[in-house]
């Protein structure tokens, strides 16, 4: 948190992935986890583990939103300021994130929401949630980790809530590029067999892969009681599919293949396509109780999330 | 060349794939997809496309460059031009597979095939019109101008025969330099001009100068065959006939194709064989116009001493109803009468009939001239001269001597040609002597014949009934028919077979067939004449005759009739054996007829129409008494003509005339003068004029020394002797000559329609020409734009669909609301 203080002009370079007004936004957010959770906020959730230490912590300002139970009414009364009472054990939430780094997610859409001065690709855009969700969680005193992947998992940050895993995390985002194929499934397999104890899983993805196998892969972390968020990331150039001259498509996963085609001749049936793919993995994150968040590139990231976590505290 | 613009949709085609942005692609699992489904739909919309619009560049192009069909082309342009056409879609269409190599060499093979086929017919045709059209630039034109009546027809202010003199200088003065042409004018008879191809082009247009409309029907096969004859003269190897003419179809010979045939063997006669350039004047679609297409008397022996019935054709060549103002008829300077014709419809024919009676022997002019304001003036006039004859003079020898004039065998013949002075009008009209019959019948006995020496004062001897004669009187009879005279010989009880059997011309009888028996009609057999078989000339008006289908005849002879003989059956009795006979023997004919003409035969004497009978077997046999003034088109004329006495022995004067001919002057229409040649023939004079003749009037003026001879010919006013070139003046029946007839004669020889002279020019400086095509390509340039603007929008709005509802991205609003909800 030092970091933030320090003059912008000695900022790390990881720090671009946490922008000034996005987390003044993020610090009055909460990620609220649901369903069966360990380590929650006492008495907020229901924890299987019963009867460990409530320390207190520290004080935060109060936001609409927060129980009024973990009100500070003393210092209510003394001050006539609202304040919330947080503790050190709260911080059981053991989330981790899973950005997909495959080539895919490299596509940068003209329409994308500017971030830095230029659109965001969808890595980028998944580099900024993920960033953003970490230091929000940090924030939290929750463990935050962080599973980069393509067609194989990259790298494994296991969930920590020491004070250098914000720094280590965005690091390690910072230096992914985006690059090789998508095989979702089979990392999500292994990722969900490596996580040890449930906990919280984003899943950070454009999700280019067969719905069926995905689909199965989800429910494995389901299966392994992992509470899972996807948030699907898709620029509005796969969307809507607006090209209008003939085009080389050139494949961002396998170098050498490449679709030269005219878009007009095919966008009906490619949106069609997309469609379809959009209903089925809606509708099987919902059967599995998946949290499916699609995310457009178009909507500016902080504003994205954010939206997401008013539309999840308020559940 | 410019079919590489059909390059061009291509290329746009390509470089629209080679220029395509190339954008980093996430999301291609679903564009493969995409295209997988796709693909097919895809290749077919390109495919059309590409051949719409590659087929619309072609089509434009072509169009620019305007093609044609070269006239007379033996390749078959309408499945050819189509192959050139989908060849180049193929071609097209072979860019749009550029992912199905195998279906692109397929269709890459078939474009081939067709472009070959189209070049190869495109190759030949050029190579056939090479042949045809030569690179020679030296070349003999034998240009035929059409001199026809309908040429003279005022189109737009000119008549078509003055333009066809435009287009001829046209032509030469823009043939290549080198070329000679030779100058026909086409008439009823050709008139050559120049007989060999002239090069000077002064000399031409002098003599175009010189040419006016011959009139009548141009009989194109003879102009044809004295164009060929000019081209012989001429000495380069190329040679053309150029026929500029309105394309009249009468005239061409189209039913006579074998004609047509006979020509295309002379043309293959030349080392290369001449073509032949129809160049078509325009005609007005509507015409009006009216001729007089007919003018004939009733009679072929005309006198004066009876009415003549003069018949007056007239008829509407055009395609307008016409109404003359009215018809008038001259004879010589008098007008006779008007007629008011009333209205002819297009194609109907009016007949005018007048009596009339000449007041004096010699030639007349008879005139029909239709007073109307119609586009052809030429044939609304048709002259005629004719001789009137003063006497015929008829010997009737009598084979009997019986006391009483009816039981003589030719007391009812006599009477029959002269009746009797009462029947005669008393007062005979004024300035005229009482006339004398024109038929002078003289009767005499059989047994006085030998004593005559001559019978050349005779027009007709008749031998009624005769046993025999001696066999000198026989010879002279003979030598009389031969020289021109005409003998009629009736055949009763009294004629010896042996006799005129024995009288032999040749291997034949000298009479036209042999008697054999004497036959009678049986008991209760009614023998008549059978009307149908009277197809003698001069039985014709009689073959409706009530009193003929009533006649009984008595006895007959049976004649032998000879396959080989020269005779012709010209009527036949009731039981089908012959009646009448006739031959030509020498310039005379010899008449027979099976039965006498008397009391003995029957009751035909009884019958009404037995004097009609006999004059009209007369007037057919004497008609070589009238000199034939009206004479046919012809490349040489010659006008035997008649003395009013005997031809002089060599008296002071004329001495030297009767061997070396004397000339005269002729005067025809449009006052031209040339020179003719009067000389002696057989026992009269001649008149020969060594050139064609156009339709029309001429006089003769006749040399003093001659007047005297040549009165019964001559005008009784003007001492001239007129003749008339007949016209047809059927041939201003405006009929074109159609397509059809074009390809009946092109099978012969090489022939060509031009409509313009551009095109005519075209051909005499070595290139072809035709039936040009960018209308229909333009049109179908037209057609395919909209099409391929359908197509385009088509698929368009095909690819719209399923456009219109946009994916759903979103996170959904519901929950955002529930969750709001909640927290309140």
């Amino acid at each position: 948190m030092e970091t933030r203080k320090a003059s912008p002009m000695d900022l790390p370079r990881y720090m671009r992935l946490l922008p000034g007004q996005t987390t003044a936004t993020l610090a009055r957010l909460e990620l609220v986890a649901r369903g069966m959770m360990e380590g929650f906020i006492a008495g907020r959730h229901r924890s299987p583990h019963k009867g460990f230490s409530v320390e207190f912590a520290e004080h935060r300002q109060y936001t609409p939103g927060d129980d009024l139970r973990h009100l500070d009414w003393r210092l209510l009364g003394r001050k006539d300021r609202l304040y919330i009472r947080q503790y050190v054990e709260e911080t059981n939430l053991r989330c981790t994130v899973l950005v997909d780094a495959s080539g895919s997610m490299g596509y940068r859409g003209e329409r994308a929401a500017a971030v830095n001065g230029r659109p965001a690709s969808k890595f980028e855009y998944a580099q900024y949630l993920a960033a953003s969700l970490t230091y929000l969680l940090a924030g939290q005193q929750d463990a935050v980790g962080l599973v980069t992947f393509d067609t194989r998992q990259r790298m494994y940050i296991p969930p920590r809530s020491r004070a250098s895993q914000v720094r280590h995390i965005l690091e390690e985002l910072d230096r992914t590029e985006p690059g090789g194929e998508t095989s979702l499934a089979d990392v999500f397999h292994d990722i969900a067999e490596r996580i040890p104890r449930r906990g919280l899983v984003v899943i950070v993805s454009d999700l280019f892969d067969d719905p069926d196998a995905l689909m199965k892969a989800l429910h494995h972390f389901r299966y392994r009681r992992h509470e899972t968020i996807v948030l699907h990331v898709m620029a509005e150039e796969e969307l809507h599919f607006p090209f209008e001259d003939f085009t080389h498509f050139h494949d961002l996963e396998i170098d050498e293949q490449e679709l030269a085609a005219d878009p007009k001749s095919i966008r009906a049936a490619y949106l069609d396509r997309v469609r379809s793919f959009l209903r089925t993995v809606e509708t099987g994150c919902g059967k599995m109780e998946v949290d499916y968040v699609p995310m457009s590139t178009r909507t500016p990231f902080d504003r994205a999330l954010s939206d997401f976590m008013a539309s999840r505290s308020g559940r | 060349m410019g079919l590489l613009a059909v390059a061009v949709p291509v290329i746009v085609h390509l470089l629209n794939k080679r220029t395509a942005k190339v954008v980093e692609w996430g999301a291609m699992r679903f564009l493969l997809d995409t295209l997988m489904r796709r693909r097919r739909r895809i290749l077919l919309e390109e495919m059309l496309l590409l051949a719409c619009r590659c087929l619309l560049v072609a089509l434009l192009v072509l169009a620019l460059a305007r093609p044609f069909i070269p006239e007379g082309s033996r390749v078959p342009w309408p499945i050819v031009l189509p192959l050139v056409l989908l060849a180049i879609t193929l071609f097209a269409v072979n860019f749009a597979l550029w992912r199905y190599p195998k279906w692109r060499r397929r269709v890459v093979a078939l474009a081939l095939l067709a472009a070959l086929l189209g070049a190869g017919a495109i190759l030949a045709e050029r190579w056939l019109n090479l042949r045809r059209f030569g690179a020679d630039p030296a070349r003999d034109v034998a240009l035929i101008i059409d001199g026809s009546t309908s040429m003279t027809m005022d189109v737009a202010g000119r008549t078509n025969f003055d333009r066809a003199l435009e287009e001829a200088r046209r032509l030469i003065e823009h043939a290549p330099r080198g070329t000679a042409f030779s100058l026909v004018l086409g008439g009823p008879t050709p008139i050559v001009a120049t007989p060999a191809p002239v090069s000077d082009r002064a000399q031409l247009y002098r003599h175009l100068d010189g040419l006016r409309p011959a009139l009548g029907t141009m009989q194109t096969l003879d102009a044809v065959g004295a164009a060929l004859m000019t081209l012989a003269e001429g000495h380069r190897s190329a040679r053309q006939i150029v026929v500029i003419s309105d394309g009249q179809r009468h005239g061409w010979g189209m039913d006579r194709l074998e004609d047509w045939r006979l020509a295309g063997a002379a043309f293959q006669r030349f080392p290369s064989p001449p073509q032949l350039l129809l160049r078509r004047l325009e005609l007005p679609t509507s015409i009006r116009n009216v001729a007089v297409v007919d003018l004939s008397l009733s009679r072929a022996v005309v006198g004066v001493d009876r009415d003549v019935r003069i018949h007056v054709a007239v008829h509407n060549t055009g395609t307008e109803s016409v109404t003359p103002q009215a018809l008038h008829l001259r004879v010589g300077d008098e007008r006779l009468s008007d007629f008011s014709l009333g209205q002819i419809d297009p194609g109907a024919e009016r007949r005018v009939s007048f009596l009339h009676r000449f007041h004096a022997p010699g030639a007349h002019v008879i005139e029909a001239a239709l007073e109307v304001d119609d586009e052809m003036a030429a044939d609304n006039t048709m002259r005629r001269a004719m001789q009137v004859v003063e006497r015929v003079p008829v010997l009737v020898v009598d084979g009997s001597s019986a006391r009483r004039f009816a039981q003589r065998a030719g007391g009812y013949v006599t009477a029959a040609l002269a009746p009797e002075q009462r029947q005669v009008p008393a007062e005979p009209p004024a300035g005229m002597d009482r006339p004398e019959h024109l038929l002078a019948p003289e009767w005499i006995e059989a047994s006085a014949l030998p004593a005559r020496d001559s019978f050349d004062a005779y027009a007709l001897v008749v031998l009624a009934d005769v046993r025999s004669l001696p066999s000198s009187t026989r010879d002279r009879l003979a030598d009389y028919v031969r020289a021109g005279g005409s003998l009629m010989a009736l055949h009763g009880t009294r004629s010896d077979s042996e006799f005129y059997n024995s009288w032999q011309a040749g291997a034949e009888t000298f009479l036209p067939f042999p008697l054999q028996t004497l036959e009678a009609p049986g008991e209760g057999e009614s023998l008549g004449f059978d009307l149908a078989t009277f197809e003698h000339t001069a039985l014709q008006g009689l073959r409706d005759d009530t009193d003929m289908a009533r006649t009984v005849l008595g006895p007959y002879w049976r004649f032998g009739e000879a396959e080989t003989s020269a005779g012709r059956v010209g009527a036949r009795l009731s039981n089908g054996l012959p009646w009448l006979g006739e031959v030509r023997r020498g310039r005379g004919r010899a008449l027979q007829i099976a039965t006498a003409l008397d009391g003995s035969a029957g009751n035909l004497v009884a019958q009404r129409s037995f004097v009609p009978l006999v004059h009209a077997l007369t007037y057919h046999l004497t008609r070589s008494v009238a000199a034939p003034l009206d004479l046919d088109p012809a490349r040489t004329h010659t006008l035997r003509l008649p003395l009013a006495e005997a031809k002089p022995e060599d008296e002071e004067g004329v001495a030297g005339f009767w061997t070396a001919g004397l000339p005269a002057e002729v005067q025809g229409p449009d006052d031209a003068r040339f020179a003719a040649e009067f000389f002696s023939a057989g026992d009269g004079l001649a008149l020969r004029i060594e050139r064609r003749l156009s339709p029309g009037l001429y006089e003769v003026s006749v040399p003093e020394a001659l007047s005297a001879l040549l009165t019964p010919v001559m005008h009784p006013e003007r001492h001239t002797l007129p003749f008339t070139i007949r016209a047809d003046q059927r041939a201003s029946l405006l009929q074109p000559l159609t397509g059809r007839d074009i390809d009946r004669i092109r099978p012969y020889l090489d022939f060509m329609v031009a409509d313009n002279s551009e095109d005519a020019v075209r051909v005499l400086t070595g290139q072809a020409f035709g039936r040009e095509l960018w209308r229909i390509l333009a049109v179908a340039a037209v057609l395919l734009v909209v099409a391929e603007t359908a197509l385009t929008r088509w698929i368009a709005i095909q690819r719209r669909v399923g456009e219109k509802d946009p994916v759903e991205f979103d996170a959904k609003p519901s929950l955002a609301s529930m969750g709001s909800g909640q927290r309140q």
